[in-house]
């Protein structure tokens, strides 16, 4: 294949760094070489009953098998699809069969719950580190060296699928979202230059693999050689903590969670010193949770990157620099300027392409093909100058001198810390388990954006039953914080339920819970 | 249903929720989740444990699993109680 395989950029980092650590979890870390052998050992095993299978689940969080499964599966030649055990067991199995996967890597939590996961998918082999339940120990392959030692990487093309992500649907049905080789290899050319990665760098791993943001922690650090740190969210809440233990030095999180320390005032001047980088993508930056962090990191650089998931990762980055007044940045930190191999252009609300302010569209190395459905294309893409676009959604200002300001969004896709939502499919989720008419809302609180639902009947509904019944379909991210019942909907003049005054109210309420 | 923990524990679990129903019993299964618990308000409820019980949460045990319910939460509590076999 021309071009790197996105395996071939943890292969760059064993090269670098052979008996140096590649993962750690807790007290127990794992050398390039031994990540190397075991994923080699695992696709081996993964690919011994019918061949290299298409596309491999990765059922697993925060575990060895969730980094060396994700590995295992691009060794195998596979399209790796990382899903969370966390995650309902429906929605884990809707995905994986419309990603038509043949094989599951699963960790201990992955397994408990696989029977469920895998009903009615065409899988064929299993590995998974402990007994499995029920009937599936006809599907358990086991690997061995033998097996490994005579494996070969099928070859790939450039466009072959490396991972396929989902990400929240406005009509309820999650979007696959098939990210290249070539969009992946794009991608970590042009962000390398930035991180300077060195063989002695820790970086944070905060978030699960289902969300692109870990795929930026884990191959940049991979491609030079560092070592990948895995914390769980709460972990991540006590972030001095980890950078004492671990020596951490490059920081990798959403805002939402240096915001939520900044609210508590739990991060002391100078608690964040071994720090020489911090990373911060997947919503707004504020300016002042910017200044916040860099006391925390005195020493330390902070990057702000900005991208969805169609785009890989992140496509634009800006430097914060402390030295520059609040008036010139605004309220959030910009978003910057394109990667190197992407073009941007900005779509004005009369359907042409303007200079100022406008919806961001970006072309270029890093922009995925088309949804796993193809269905969903429909309205995300532009003909512009002979060449094909995404429209991301995201209203933007062009500034001069710092590149891209995020300004909002025009539909109804949020970020609740930070992670993607579309306010659609959790509505017809409360609409589905109630059988009644449904509101939901994102409304600012002090920590964030929450979600705030109104479920709409006459007769008072089970709302203990109705959340309970919620969780069962959606990730704990998507759950509304707030449920109420009201009878009676306020019109509007059309006679239509007004959601407008319905989400001033639920402005209101919480408001009034965030006081204390 | 037998008791399954303390007052006190009742008490911290529900102050961390939103909106659970004062009357409905506190059953040990429900899915703390679904009920307004998220990662910073787990945080909250893991310091007010240690306050409460003069504990630490080891490492590991710092993660979204444990909150799953208020079985798995307590379960986690009274295995690091010194005197719990």
């Amino acid at each position: 294949m021309t071009g790197k395989p996105l395996e071939g950029w943890f292969q760059d980092g064993l090269a670098l760094n052979p008996h140096g650590p590649a993962l750690r979890i807790l007290d127990r870390s794992w050398t390039y070489t031994e990540v190397d052998r075991t994923a080699r050992s695992w696709a081996a095993a993964l690919s011994a009953r019918h061949g290299p299978p298409r596309s491999v689940a990765v059922l697993a969080a925060k575990t060895p098998e969730a980094y060396i499964g994700l590995l295992a599966a691009l060794y195998a030649g596979a399209t790796a699809v990382p899903l969370n055990p966390e995650n309902p067991p429906a929605r884990n199995g809707a995905v994986l069969r419309a990603a038509g996967c043949e094989a599951v890597v699963a960790d201990p939590a992955g397994a408990a719950g696989l029977a469920e996961v895998i009903a009615g998918a065409a899988v064929h082999s299993v590995l998974a580190p402990e007994e499995l339940p029920g009937a599936l120990p006809s599907l358990r392959v086991t690997p061995n060296d033998a097996e490994a030692a005579g494996f070969v990487t099928p070859p790939r093309a450039p466009d072959d699928i490396a991972y396929t992500l989902f990400t929240s649907g406005s009509t309820g049905t999650p979007k696959g979202v098939p990210i290249s080789h070539a969009n992946v290899s794009s991608f970590l050319r042009s962000s390398l230059p930035r991180y300077g990665v060195r063989t002695d760098d820790c970086f944070s791993q905060v978030h699960e693999t289902t969300f692109d943001l870990a795929l930026a922690d884990i191959f940049p650090a991979w491609a030079g050689g560092a070592c990948v740190c895995v914390l769980s969210r709460l972990q991540a809440l006590d972030p001095a903590r980890w950078v004492r233990r671990y020596g951490l030095t490059v920081w990798h999180s959403t805002p939402s969670l240096a915001r939520g320390l900044q609210r508590k005032r739990l991060l002391a001047p100078g608690s964040l010193a071994g720090l020489r980088q911090s990373v911060f993508a997947g919503e707004a930056l504020m300016t002042d949770t910017a200044r916040y962090w860099q006391r925390a990191a005195p020493d330390g650089v902070i990057d702000n990157i900005y991208g969805p998931t169609e785009l890989t990762i992140a496509c634009s980055a800006f430097r914060f620099d402390p030295a520059v007044p609040d008036a010139q940045y605004g309220a959030t930190v910009p978003i910057g300027t394109p990667n190197d191999g992407m073009e941007a252009i900005l779509l004005g609300a009369d359907g042409e392409t303007t200079s100022g302010l406008g919806e961001l569209c970006l072309t270029g190395g890093q922009m995925f093909a088309g949804y796993l459905d193809p269905a969903q294309n429909e309205g995300r893409f532009l003909q512009r100058a002979g060449r094909r676009w995404y429209r991301t959604g995201d209203q933007v200002r062009a500034d001069d001198a710092v590149g891209f300001v995020h300004l909002g969004r025009g539909d109804s896709q949020v970020k609740i810390n930070g992670y993607r939502v579309e306010v659609g499919e959790v509505e017809a989720a409360l609409r589905e388990v109630s059988g009644a008419d449904a509101a939901t809302f994102a409304v600012d609180a002090p920590s964030g954006a929450v979600l705030a639902a109104y479920v709409l009947c006459d007769a008072e509904p089970d709302l203990k039953a109705l959340v309970e019944q919620m969780a069962t379909r959606l990730p704990a991210y998507m759950l509304p914080r707030y449920v109420w019942w009201r009878p009676e909907a306020p019109l509007n003049a059309h006679g239509k339920t007004d959601r407008n005054r319905l989400r001033e109210e639920a402005a209101r309420e919480v408001a009034d819970r965030a006081q204390f | 249903m037998t008791a399954h923990w303390d007052a006190t524990f009742e008490k911290l679990v529900r102050a961390a929720l939103t909106g659970y129903p004062a009357e409905a019993p506190l059953e040990p299964g429900v899915p703390l989740p679904a009920h307004g618990l998220d990662s910073l308000g787990m945080v909250g409820l893991s310091a007010s444990l240690e306050d409460a019980y003069d504990f630490t949460f080891p490492d590991a045990a710092l993660v979204p699993a444990t909150f799953a319910s208020p079985e798995k939460l307590w379960d986690t509590v009274t295995a690091c109680l010194p005197g719990t076999p």
